[in-house]
C-alpha cells in the first residue's frame, strides 16, 4: 500500500479539482444563460424559464441542423470504424505497418480547418476529384461538390472520414495485435476461408475497438463546427448546417447568446447520452 | 531498460531540434516585424486617439489615412492608436468590439454602420451622446434627413458619418448589352421594373447561353440578400421596402400587401434560379468575383453596391468598355453609411471630438470619399470625381428617394437579417435544384414571418415610424 | 479457390491504390503551393509546377507568421500547464482506488468530452470580467481549463501501466511520496508524459471554436483561425492559400513524423487497457 498524507493530496488533486469545478460550474452557468433574455449587445440575465427552448423546438432550422448531425453520425462513424478495421487487417497481415500507419495518420494529425481548405480545393469545379473522374471516363460523375446542395453534406463528411480513418486504423491495429494467434492458427489449420477467420474470429475479438472507436466518433460528428465553417458557412442555404454552427451563428453573429446557450445545452445533453456509458466503462475497466 | 532509454534519446534530441527551431522562428519574427500597436488597459499619459476600424484593403487604408492627416494637421499633439480589423463589418470586428466595450475598456472610437447596427450599441447604453458635434459643424443643414434619422436615435445623435455608399446599383458589360441591343428593346435600366429585368435576363439567356445572365454570389451569403432589398424597392416602392424590413406591418397577416410585394420578391429570384438565370457556380464565390464575371463578360448583370466600382477601378478594369452602371431604379437610393461614434467613458473624449470634428469636416470628407470610392455624407462637399459615375451618385442623394439599406445595418436588426441571409440562399439553391416554385415561395414566407416574430424585429424599432427612415423627394 | 496469399495480394495492392488517394490533398495542396497565380488557373490541378516558385510560401508566411508565432506562445505554456497538471491528478488517482475517488474520476472523464459550445459563452464571460481578452493570457487560461481532464486521464491510463511495487519500494527505504513521485515513477513513466504531452499540444495547436472566438484582433490571432481567414471576404490566391494551411500544419505533421509513436499511443491511452 502507497501511503500519502493530506498535504500531498492536496498538491496532487487540488489544481484538477479547481478545473473540474470551473467547467461544472461553467457548464451550469451556460444552462443559466439559456435560460435568460440575453438577446443584445448587453449583458442580460432575466430568468425565462424554457421560453428559449419552446421557440427553439418550433424553428425548423433546429430539426434541420439536428438532422444533419444524425446523418453525419451515422455516415461517420460507420464506414470510418469499418473501413478502419479493414485496413488494420490488412495492414497487420502483411506486416507492413509503420508506412501505412504513418500514411494514414497524417490526415488525424491536422487540424480540421486546414483539412477542410485542402479538401476546397479538391472539391473545386476543376479539382482533382474532377479531374480524376475525368481522367478515368466518369466525367458525367463531375459535380460542384460543395456548391450543390444535394452533395456538399457528404462531401463534408467524407472528409471527416478521410481525417480519421487513421484514428480507427491504430486502434484497430492494436485490438487485432492483441489476438491471441493461436486462435487464427487453429482456424487455418482446419482450413476455414479467410473471409471467415475474419468474421467469426477477428470481428468478435475486436469488438472492444468498436467500443471505443464507435461513440468517440459520433462524439466528434455531434461537436462538427470547423469544418463546416471553414468550407460552406452552413451552406449552399442550409444545407450544411450543423447544430455547432448554428450556435456559433445564433451567439456571435445574431447575437442571441441565450439562445446559443440553449443550443449549446441541447448539444451537451446529447453528447451525455454517449459520454457517461462511455465514463462509466472506462471506470469499471480501469479501476474494477 | 536501454532500449527505452535510446527512444528516450532519440525523442529528446528531436524535441530539442523542435524548440531550437521555434526560437529561430521567434528571434526572426521580432528581428523584421514592426512593433504591433494594442489597446492599453490603463489610459497612457500621453493624449491618444485609439480608433477601431476595417478599413485595411488597397484603397480603403488611403482613405482613412487621408483623414488622419487631416485629424493630425489640427491636432499634432495626439497619437493616433489605430486598429484595424480586416473583414469588414462582420462577426470579427463586431466580437472585438463587443468584447472591449463589456470588459469596460473601450476604445476611443470604432467603425460602425450608421443605422440599426449603431442603434444595437446604442440600447446596449454603451454609446455617448454627440450632439455638440452635430452643431458645431451645423451637419443637420448638410446631411440629408434619412442620414441624420440613421444616426440619431431618442432625439440625440451618436455618431457622425463619414460616407455614403449606394446598394442598388446594376453592373453591367456595355459590349454584350450593345451587342445585343438591350437598351433599344428594353429601355435604359435606371427605368426598369422588375419583370422587365427578368424579361432581360432571359432574352440574354436566349441570345448569348454561355453568358451568365445575373451575376450572384452566395458563399458569403449577404450579397443574395443584397439583390433581394434591391428587387424589394423596385417592386414594393420605399414605404413596402422601410416597413418590411422595420417589422412595422401586419407580418402576421398573409394578404398584407407587404406580403404580396415580397412574395412577388422571392417568386422572382426562384424563377430566376431555376431557368439557370444565375452563374452555376454562385455558391463558391464572394461579392469581388461575382463583379469579375461581369468585366470579364462572363456575366451580363450584377445588382450590388457602389464599392463595385471600386473595385473594378482597382484591376484596371475599362469603364464604357468592360463595365458599365446605372441606379437601380434611379428614383430611389438606398443608401449605407459609415460612421464613427464615442463609447462612454473612452479613455480620451477630448480627442474623440476632435476626431468626429475632423470626420464631419468637409476636408475631411472630401480626401476621404475621393479616395474610397464613396460620396460624401454632407451635401455640400462635391469633390472633383475622376470616374464617370460618381456625379450621378452624387445628384441622386440630392434628388432621389432616400431609404437605408437593410442588409448593412442601416434599417433592420441584424438578427432578421442573418435569418434573411439563411432563408433567400435556401430559396435560391432549393428552386435551382427544380422545386416547384410555389410551395417554395409559401415556405420561405412562412419561415420570415417566424423569423420576424423571433428575432423581436418590432420591437426593436418601437416608437418610431417609416416615415423616419424614408426621405421623399 | 484463391489461395489465402493471393487474395492478400490484392487486398494489398487496394491498400496501396487507397494510400495514394488519401495522400493526394497533400500532394495537390504542396504543387499547387508552388506555382505561379496563372499556372494555378491554366494548368491541371494534379500536374507539377513547371518550376518551383517557393513565392506563395513566402507570401504566405509573411502573412500568417505572427498568427504562428502566436499559436506557439499560447501552445507551449498551456501544454506545459496541462500536462503538469494531468500527470499529477493522473498519478494520484491511478494509485488511490477509493470511492471519492473513483467519483472524481468519473466527473474528470465526463469533463473530458464536454463539447466546446457549451463552454463557450462562460469562457469569454469569464475572461471578459477578468479583463484578459484579447491577450494571450486568455488562450492559455481557456486552454488549461479545457484540456487538464484529458491529459488527466491519458495520464491515469499511462500511470496504470507501471506497477506499484516501485514506488511501494521507495517508501519502505522512507521516501515521501512526492519524492517516490519524482525519483522514481516519473523517469519510468517519461514516455507516457512525451505521449500525453503531444496529444495535448496538438489538441491546443488544431483547435479552433474557441480560437476564432478569442483571437479579436489580428495582432492575436493564432493561426488556425488566421487560415480560415485567407479565403477571406475577396478574391483568394490559392498557391497562397495552400502554402499557407501547410505552414499551419508543420509542426503536427513533424511531430507526427518525428515523434509518431508517442502520438499513437496517446491516442490509444485507456482505450484497449484491461478490456478483457
Amino acid at each position: 500500500m502507497i501511503a500519502s498524507n493530506f498535504k500531498e493530496k492536496l498538491i496532487f488533486l487540488a489544481p484538477i479539482l479547481l478545473i473540474t469545478a470551473i467547467l461544472y460550474v461553467m457548464i451550469a452557468t451556460s444552462i443559466y444563460v439559456s435560460m435568460s433574455d440575453w438577446r443584445s449587445y448587453k449583458i442580460s440575465l432575466n430568468f425565462v424559464g424554457l421560453r428559449n427552448y419552446v421557440e427553439l423546438f418550433s424553428n425548423p432550422r433546429f430539426y434541420a441542423a439536428l438532422r444533419n448531425n444524425i446523418i453525419w453520425i451515422a455516415l461517420f462513424m460507420i464506414p470510418t470504424s469499418f473501413l478502419g478495421l479493414l485496413i488494420a487487417y490488412i495492414m497487420v497481415s502483411t506486416g507492413k505497418e509503420l508506412i501505412f500507419r504513418t500514411i494514414f495518420l497524417l490526415p488525424t494529425a491536422i487540424s480540421m480547418t486546414v483539412a477542410g481548405t485542402l479538401w476546397v480545393w479538391m472539391y473545386a469545379s476543376e479539382g482533382a476529384i474532377n479531374t480524376l473522374l475525368k481522367i478515368f471516363n466518369l466525367s458525367f460523375l463531375t459535380k460542384p461538390w460543395i456548391s450543390d446542395p444535394s452533395t456538399a453534406l457528404y462531401a463534408l463528411i467524407f472528409v471527416t472520414i478521410w481525417q480519421y480513418l487513421g484514428f480507427a486504423v491504430i486502434i484497430f491495429e492494436a485490438a487485432i495485435k492483441g489476438i491471441d494467434p493461436a486462435l487464427i492458427e487453429a482456424a487455418q489449420i482446419d482450413g476455414a476461408s479467410s473471409l471467415r477467420i475474419f468474421w467469426d474470429i477477428v470481428v468478435p475479438q475486436v469488438r472492444h475497438g468498436f467500443l471505443v472507436a464507435v461513440p468517440l466518433l459520433a462524439l466528434s460528428a455531434l461537436k462538427i463546427f470547423d469544418i463546416v465553417y471553414v468550407a460552406t458557412r452552413g451552406g449552399p442555404g442550409l444545407a450544411t448546417d450543423v447544430l455547432g454552427y448554428f450556435m456559433w451563428e445564433t451567439a456571435f453573429w445574431s447575437r442571441f447568446m441565450a439562445d446559443g446557450a440553449a443550443i449549446a445545452t441541447i448539444i451537451f445533453a446529447i453528447s451525455l447520452g454517449i459520454v457517461i456509458p462511455y465514463a462509466l466503462i472506462a471506470l469499471r475497466r480501469w479501476f474494477g | 531498460m536501454s532500449l527505452r532509454k535510446a527512444a528516450v534519446k532519440t525523442s529528446t534530441i528531436i524535441i530539442i531540434a523542435l524548440v531550437l527551431i521555434v526560437i529561430a522562428a521567434i528571434a526572426g519574427y521580432y528581428a523584421g516585424a514592426a512593433v504591433a500597436p494594442a489597446a492599453p488597459t490603463t489610459p497612457p499619459p500621453k493624449p491618444q486617439l485609439i480608433i477601431y476600424h476595417w478599413w485595411t484593403a488597397g484603397g480603403e487604408k488611403e482613405a482613412i489615412d487621408a483623414v488622419f492627416d487631416v485629424f493630425k494637421k489640427a491636432n499634432p499633439e495626439i497619437e493616433i492608436v489605430e486598429n484595424p480589423v480586416a473583414g469588414g463589418a462582420g462577426a470579427v470586428m463586431k466580437a472585438v468590439i463587443w468584447g472591449l466595450l463589456a470588459s469596460g475598456t473601450p476604445p476611443d472610437t470604432f467603425q460602425v454602420h450608421a443605422g440599426g447596427e449603431l442603434k444595437e450599441y446604442v440600447d446596449a447604453g454603451y454609446l455617448d451622446i454627440v450632439d455638440s458635434v452635430w452643431e458645431e459643424l451645423g451637419l443637420e443643414d448638410v446631411i440629408p434627413e434619412t442620414l441624420q434619422a440613421m444616426c440619431k436615435f431618442e432625439g440625440h445623435y451618436y455618431a457622425v458619418p463619414i460616407n455614403v455608399h449606394r446598394s442598388n446599383v446594376l453592373w453591367y458589360n456595355p459590349k454584350i448589352f450593345d451587342e445585343l441591343g438591350i437598351i433599344d428593346k428594353f429601355g435604359d435600366p435606371r427605368t426598369w421594373d422588375l419583370d422587365t429585368f427578368i424579361e432581360v435576363a432571359r432574352y440574354i439567356k436566349e441570345n448569348k447561353p454561355d453568358v451568365a445572365p445575373i451575376a450572384i454570389a452566395s458563399r458569403n451569403k449577404w450579397p443574395l440578400t443584397h439583390l433581394f432589398e434591391v428587387l424589394l424597392v423596385l417592386r414594393g416602392g420605399p414605404e413596402v421596402y422601410a416597413k418590411f424590413w422595420t417589422g412595422m406591418f401586419d407580418y402576421k397577416n398573409p394578404a398584407d400587401p407587404v406580403w404580396v410585394a415580397v412574395k412577388d420578391v422571392l417568386k422572382a429570384l426562384a424563377i430566376m434560379a431555376k431557368e439557370g438565370l444565375f452563374n452555376a457556380n454562385h455558391p463558391e464565390l464572394t461579392w469581388d468575383q461575382a463583379a469579375a464575371l461581369v468585366y470579364q463578360g462572363k456575366a451580363a448583370m450584377y445588382v450590388h453596391g457602389d464599392w463595385v466600382a471600386g473595385y473594378f477601378m482597382s484591376v484596371g478594369a475599362k469603364y464604357g468598355e468592360e463595365w458599365s452602371a446605372a441606379p437601380f431604379p434611379k428614383a430611389v437610393f438606398i443608401l449605407l453609411s459609415d460612421s464613427f461614434n464615442m463609447p462612454k467613458n473612452a479613455p480620451h473624449p477630448d480627442a474623440v471630438k476632435a476626431w468626429l470634428k475632423a470626420v464631419g469636416s468637409s476636408e475631411g470628407q472630401e480626401k476621404f470619399n475621393l479616395i474610397k470610392g464613396s460620396i460624401p455624407a454632407r451635401v455640400d462637399v462635391a469633390p472633383a470625381y475622376p470616374d464617370p459615375y460618381r456625379p450621378e451618385t452624387a445628384d441622386d442623394f440630392k434628388k432621389s428617394t432616400l431609404v437605408p439599406s437593410a442588409v448593412h445595418g442601416g434599417i433592420s436588426k441584424e438578427a432578421f437579417v442573418t435569418e434573411m441571409h439563411n432563408i433567400v440562399t435556401s430559396l435560391v439553391t432549393s428552386a435551382a435544384t427544380g422545386a416547384d416554385i410555389d410551395t417554395l415561395v409559401d415556405a420561405s414566407t412562412t419561415q420570415i414571418m417566424q423569423a420576424i416574430d423571433r428575432t423581436g424585429l418590432p420591437d426593436f424599432w418601437k416608437g418610431y415610424t417609416i416615415d423616419y427612415f424614408i426621405t421623399k423627394r | 479457390m484463391i489461395s489465402f496469399k493471393t487474395k492478400m495480394a490484392i487486398a494489398y495492392i487496394i491498400l496501396v491504390i487507397l494510400s495514394f488517394f488519401w495522400m493526394l490533398p497533400f500532394y495537390v495542396a504542396l504543387v499547387t503551393s508552388l506555382k505561379t497565380h496563372e499556372e494555378t488557373y491554366t494548368t491541371n490541378v494534379l500536374q507539377p509546377p513547371s518550376s518551383v516558385n517557393i513565392i506563395p510560401w513566402l507570401v504566405a508566411w509573411n502573412r500568417v507568421k505572427r498568427a504562428f508565432i502566436n499559436s506557439i506562445m499560447v501552445s507551449i505554456p498551456s501544454t506545459i500547464l496541462c500536462v503538469l497538471i494531468g500527470t499529477l491528478a493522473g498519478y494520484y488517482l491511478s494509485r488511490f482506488v477509493s470511492r471519492v475517488n473513483r467519483l472524481l474520476f468519473f466527473l474528470i472523464a465526463v469533463a473530458t468530452f464536454i463539447p466546446y459550445q457549451i463552454l463557450l459563452i462562460p469562457m469569454t464571460m469569464f475572461l471578459s470580467t477578468i479583463g484578459i481578452m484579447g491577450t494571450h493570457l486568455s488562450f492559455i487560461t481557456a486552454y488549461t481549463i479545457l484540456l487538464s481532464p484529458w491529459a488527466t486521464l491519458i495520464s491515469a491510463a499511462f500511470f496504470l501501466a507501471i506497477p506499484k511495487e516501485l514506488e511501494e519500494a521507495a517508501q519502505i527505504d522512507g521516501a515521501s511520496l512526492m519524492q517516490s513521485f519524482f525519483r522514481v515513477v516519473l523517469p519510468v513513466a517519461l514516455p507516457g508524459i512525451i505521449s500525453t504531452t503531444i496529444i495535448i499540444f496538438m489538441s491546443i495547436w488544431n483547435e479552433f471554436l474557441f480560437a476564432v472566438t478569442l483571437s479579436t484582433s489580428p495582432i492575436i490571432r493564432t493561426i488556425q483561425p488566421e487560415v480560415a481567414n485567407l479565403r477571406g471576404t475577396t478574391t483568394v490566391a490559392w498557391n497562397t492559400l495552400m502554402s499557407g494551411s501547410l505552414i499551419a500544419i508543420l509542426p503536427p505533421l513533424i511531430i507526427t513524423l518525428a515523434l509518431g509513436k508517442y502520438f499513437i499511443r496517446g491516442l490509444l491511452a485507456g482505450a484497449l487497457k484491461g478490456v478483457r
